[in-house]
């Protein structure tokens, strides 16, 4: 078996991370910030070690780094959270985005929270710069874009969309879901708030996430409940992270997501990208010269290690099933981001064209030797 | 004496916990349960309020200190 769906999740698990859950299931399984035995003391210090190990890697402090249940649920936090904070604001988004940004946005429009705009991509990172520009307005006060597209693994220029916003006093809420862990990101590039899945570049287990702010746009929870604190007021807690983590938060998740944070950052994250970026080279070069494959890849862009393609006259479900059935594993379909498949040309108005793309995204585990077993049985089976 | 200061939140408490120990200065982490509601904190036996002053300069905001013997 070839497992490349590690932009859906990242697997296998680093042995240290494993032995953290295993551990934390063991060791540290009373609630944390509830109690105050000696076993729950122990639990909550677990806990704040991988909050700070969290915090560093992103450049935010601790109280500003909030466990969540994925990236799906921080931005639902950070981009509610932040409306709520403004009457009916418009926010700017990107037609990159997965539904974990759009569909939020689009429920806030529909119930009259909000309005948005979505910036065109275009061909460079110019274009997109041009596009949120244009589209900046006196009540704009949010912008959410994606690092890096789940779909093709385009790059976007976030240093400079980062920079745009805090000219114009936008709060920027960056998408991390495929970038956290692949490439350098910090709070201090502009970026006010990162939302980031446990279970993906940072190597923790499904059920994790990360929101990280830098505490310049104020927000409010969009779930209320028991924290461990204040529990005399019927008042949410104002101060992060309590804020937003209402009910116990999923302990031998986040111990293992900090135990995932110190494996990307003994790797290092340039050498992670480089490796995946060499096995994806070669998947490339290896596809580049049959003329049975539509490979989504653009001169003059940047991207993550992802490698988005179509088998001509199939459909990337039929695609990933063969692959599946000789022991490779990809993912097929819209990958959850009809917008980035629209702006790829790869979805269509009726059903049988709603066809998306096959996926091939390696981890730091996955090997040249695995690229090459894929190329030569790509070549072989569709050409 | 002992001495609780009473911080904002477990974070908090935790974050006091790890300042305290640059200053070589032993804090105890706990949660009490005091008349008005539960309340996250660190145990101390120096003097709270130069305590308090050294997790200013680390941005942490003491809210109350309680001397051993008042929290009931």
């Amino acid at each position: 078996m070839i497992y490349f769906d590690n932009a859906a999740t990242t697997y296998p698990k680093p042995a240290c991370v494993i032995r953290s859950a295993d551990r934390a299931l063991y060791d540290y399984g009373a609630n944390p910030g509830r109690s105050g035995h000696a076993l729950s003391q122990r639990t909550s210090e677990q806990v704040f070690i991988a909050r700070q190990r969290c915090a560093e890697f992103f450049g935010a402090k601790t109280e500003n780094t909030v466990f969540t249940l994925n990236c799906t649920h921080s931005l639902n936090f950070a981009i509610k959270g932040v409306c709520a904070m403004y009457g009916k604001p418009h926010i700017i988004t990107t037609d990159l985005e997965h539904n974990a940004v759009i569909r939020p946005i689009y429920e806030l429009a529909k119930e009259g929270k909000a309005s948005y705009s979505i910036a065109d991509s275009g061909s460079c990172d110019d274009d997109l710069i041009r596009s949120v520009k244009h589209l900046i307005r006196s009540d704009t006060r949010i912008m959410v874009a994606t690092a890096g597209c789940n779909v093709d693994g385009r790059l976007t220029p976030i240093a400079a969309i980062g920079k745009l916003c805090a000219q114009n006093n936008i709060c920027f809420i960056a998408d991390c879901a495929q970038a956290a862990g692949v490439i350098p990101l910090s709070l201090s590039d502009g970026i006010n708030i990162i939302c980031a899945p446990g279970h993906k570049g940072l190597y923790g287990p499904m059920g994790t996430g990360l929101l990280l702010t830098d505490g310049k746009y104020p927000l409010k929870s969009i779930i209320q409940g028991g924290t461990g604190s204040m529990s005399e007021s019927a008042e949410q807690p104002d101060f992060l992270p309590d804020m937003l983590e209402s009910g116990t938060i999923n302990t031998p998740g986040a111990i293992a997501l900090g135990a995932g944070v110190s494996f990307v950052k003994a790797r290092g994250i340039r050498r992670i990208n480089e490796h995946e970026t060499a096995v994806c080279d070669i998947v490339l070069k290896g596809l580049a010269k049959n003329p049975g494959i539509k490979v989504y890849r653009r001169d003059g862009l940047r991207y993550l290690p992802v490698v988005s393609f179509n088998v001509y006259g199939m459909l990337s479900s039929d695609a990933a099933r063969i692959l599946s059935d000789n022991g490779f594993y990809l993912r097929a379909g819209l990958h959850c981001n009809f917008l980035a498949h629209r702006k790829l040309g790869t979805i269509g108005k009726k059903g049988a064209d709603l066809n998306g793309s096959v996926r091939l995204a390696p981890s730091v585990f996955n090997t040249e030797h695995d690229a090459a077993r894929f190329v030569s049985f790509v070549n072989k089976k569709f050409c | 004496m002992k001495s609780f200061i009473i911080l904002r939140s477990s974070t908090m408490a935790w974050n006091a916990v790890n300042a305290l120990k640059k200053a070589k200065i032993t804090a105890g982490y706990d949660k009490i349960s005091s008349p008005h509601g539960c309340r996250f904190g660190v145990w101390v036996n120096g003097d709270p309020e130069h305590i308090c002053r050294i997790l200013q300069l680390s941005g942490i905001e003491c809210l109350d200190i309680k001397r051993e013997g008042e929290l009931t």
